[in-house]
């Protein structure tokens, strides 16, 4: 007891910066700092080798006294269709995103709010979509999706993955 | 029947809306009684029912229709169409379990691989994630420049991280060749040999997960009240002991979560198999199920042996998640 009152909070703010301390915050940035470019050096090595230029024999860290930056406009050069990839990206996250939240959002506001007869049915069977694999359903997905000439458009890969974090959402909100 | 408060007050307000008995007026006999209650109960279904209609069109039309179809669809061989084209019975089970005694046992050495795969992957994951996040938590000022760090692999794709990977596997980057040398390997990456590959792919595979796990792992570690750490210190427990009887106990409940997830999510693996082997692999030693159902579906167009692969999948996901609650449930420690 009388050793936590020795080191109340403000006796302990007034005690100068000591060698000792800093020594250690500094060993513990390292050890961080070392950690986390282990974590990034994947990442790094992408950004080192694409700013090699063309090379056949591309080194672990790029020659930083020339960069070569020209691969990047070099990509949306050669590759013309790489804006519209991006702009189906998003198009499509974004369309399955919003569906994602209209849908999910409705059903759990009615679990959640709403007491009505065989509520526990419904949830079991919002539920039971978890266990069920996209694998166990991505044939006939397919098949009907091309029966309803929705292959190579937007609705093709929008509309199948709609309700898929449904069962999530509704869980949240419910319990 | 449990009502949250706000759902009981609509409750209320729902029935006095009907027509109430007017004051000093004789009580309602109890079938009318029922018969009020029945209908109020009608009213707040439909309401309901309006409610969850999108998502359950959606649901029905795109999760349940379609896996009931591929059940139907594994009995039966199909056209390249798609459509069935003669019932073929339990045939696609027995050959993929090697129950027709033709002595195949490719799909069962998948199944085996896939399994091996995930015992590589989940646990290397968890450690992995369990050392970051420990080192997250030192008191330094800028924690929070290297918590984002570590988190940063959930913001890569598993296609995107499968390229990057596969520059670093590729011989032409030579970024792998002193592991090549260390291992005595007469192939030129460790993605064309057959000891090396899956476990390539799975070290792959942690650094793309390590991201979710390390914020899972954290949040878990956050979790636990400070005050244990520091009444085990006035008891003399070292740093050791305190992680061996306080920490892990108490995050135990988020490990089971990450190990459930995990193990589903290796698999459900097919992205870095499809980028970085593309292929059936050497010796087939990278031939998880997935890539094996991916081969039959469209590659081969065997829609109804694809099916039966599919389900058999369902089947041993739900085996274990069943498992690993029962199993793993009695050791967690809840606080």
């Amino acid at each position: 007891m009388s050793i936590s009152e020795v080191q109340t909070p403000h006796t302990f703010e007034r005690r100068p910066l000591r060698l000792g301390t800093l020594v250690r915050t500094a060993l513990l940035y390292g050890v961080l700092s070392v950690v986390a470019l282990l974590v990034l050096l994947p990442l790094l090595f992408a950004l080192s080798l694409s700013l090699q230029g063309p090379t056949i024999a591309p080194t672990l860290l790029p020659d930083f006294s020339k960069l070569d930056w020209s691969s990047f406009g070099q990509v949306f050069r050669e590759e013309p269709n790489l804006t519209r990839w991006i702009v189906n990206s998003f198009v499509v996250s974004l369309a399955v995103t919003l569906g994602q939240l209209i849908t999910s959002s409705l059903a759990a506001y009615a679990l959640a709010n709403i007491n009505f007869p065989g509520k526990i049915a419904f949830f079991f069977f919002f539920l039971g979509t978890v266990m069920i694999p996209w694998e166990a359903t991505i044939i006939p997905n397919y098949l009907a999706v091309t029966r309803l000439g929705w292959k190579d458009s937007y609705q093709g890969l929008i509309a199948p993955f709609l309700p898929a974090a449904l069962a999530f959402s509704c869980s949240g909100s419910t319990f | 029947m449990s009502m949250k408060p706000g759902a009981q007050e609509r409750a209320q307000v729902g029935s006095q809306a009907l027509p109430a008995p007017a004051a000093g007026a004789v009580v309602l006999p109890d079938a009318a009684k029922a018969a009020a209650k029945r209908k109020q109960q009608w009213k707040e279904f439909g309401r309901a029912l309006l409610f969850m209609s999108p998502a359950i069109v959606f649901l029905i039309a795109f999760t349940y229709i379609p896996f009931l179809r591929s059940i139907w669809l594994s009995f039966f061989v199909t056209t390249p169409q798609g459509a069935t084209a003669r019932f073929n019975g339990i045939n696609y089970y027995t050959r993929i379990f090697n129950l027709d005694g033709s002595g195949r046992t490719e799909y069962l050495k998948s199944i085996a691989t896939t399994v091996y795969f995930s015992i590589l992957v989940v646990p290397l994951g968890i450690i992995f994630a369990l050392a970051l996040a420990l080192f997250a938590t030192i008191k330094v000022k800028a924690i929070a420049v290297f918590r984002t760090i570590f988190t940063s692999s959930i913001a890569i794709s598993v296609a995107s991280a499968s390229v990057i990977w596969a520059l670093i596997y590729s011989p032409a980057t030579k970024a792998t060749q002193w592991l090549i040398e260390v291992l005595h390997l007469s192939s030129g990456s460790l993605l064309q040999d057959s000891r090396t590959a899956l476990f390539a792919v799975a070290f792959m595979t942690t650094w793309t997960a390590l991201g979710f796990n390390f914020i899972v792992t954290l949040s878990g570690l956050q979790a636990i009240p400070e005050d244990v750490y520091e009444s085990a210190q006035i008891d003399g427990a070292t740093s050791w002991t305190s992680f061996r009887f306080i920490t892990l106990p108490l995050l135990t409940p988020t490990l089971l979560f990450l190990i459930l997830i995990n193990t589903i999510q290796s698999f459900h693996a097919f992205t870095q198999f499809n980028v970085l082997i593309g292929n059936e692999g050497p010796d087939n030693a990278t031939d998880v199920f997935v890539f094996a159902i991916f081969t039959s579906f469209w590659k081969d167009n065997r829609y109804g042996f694809a099916s039966a692969m599919s389900v058999v999948l369902f089947l041993i996901l739900l085996v274990l998640t069943f498992i690993q609650f029962r199993l793993l449930d009695r050791r967690v420690h809840y606080q």
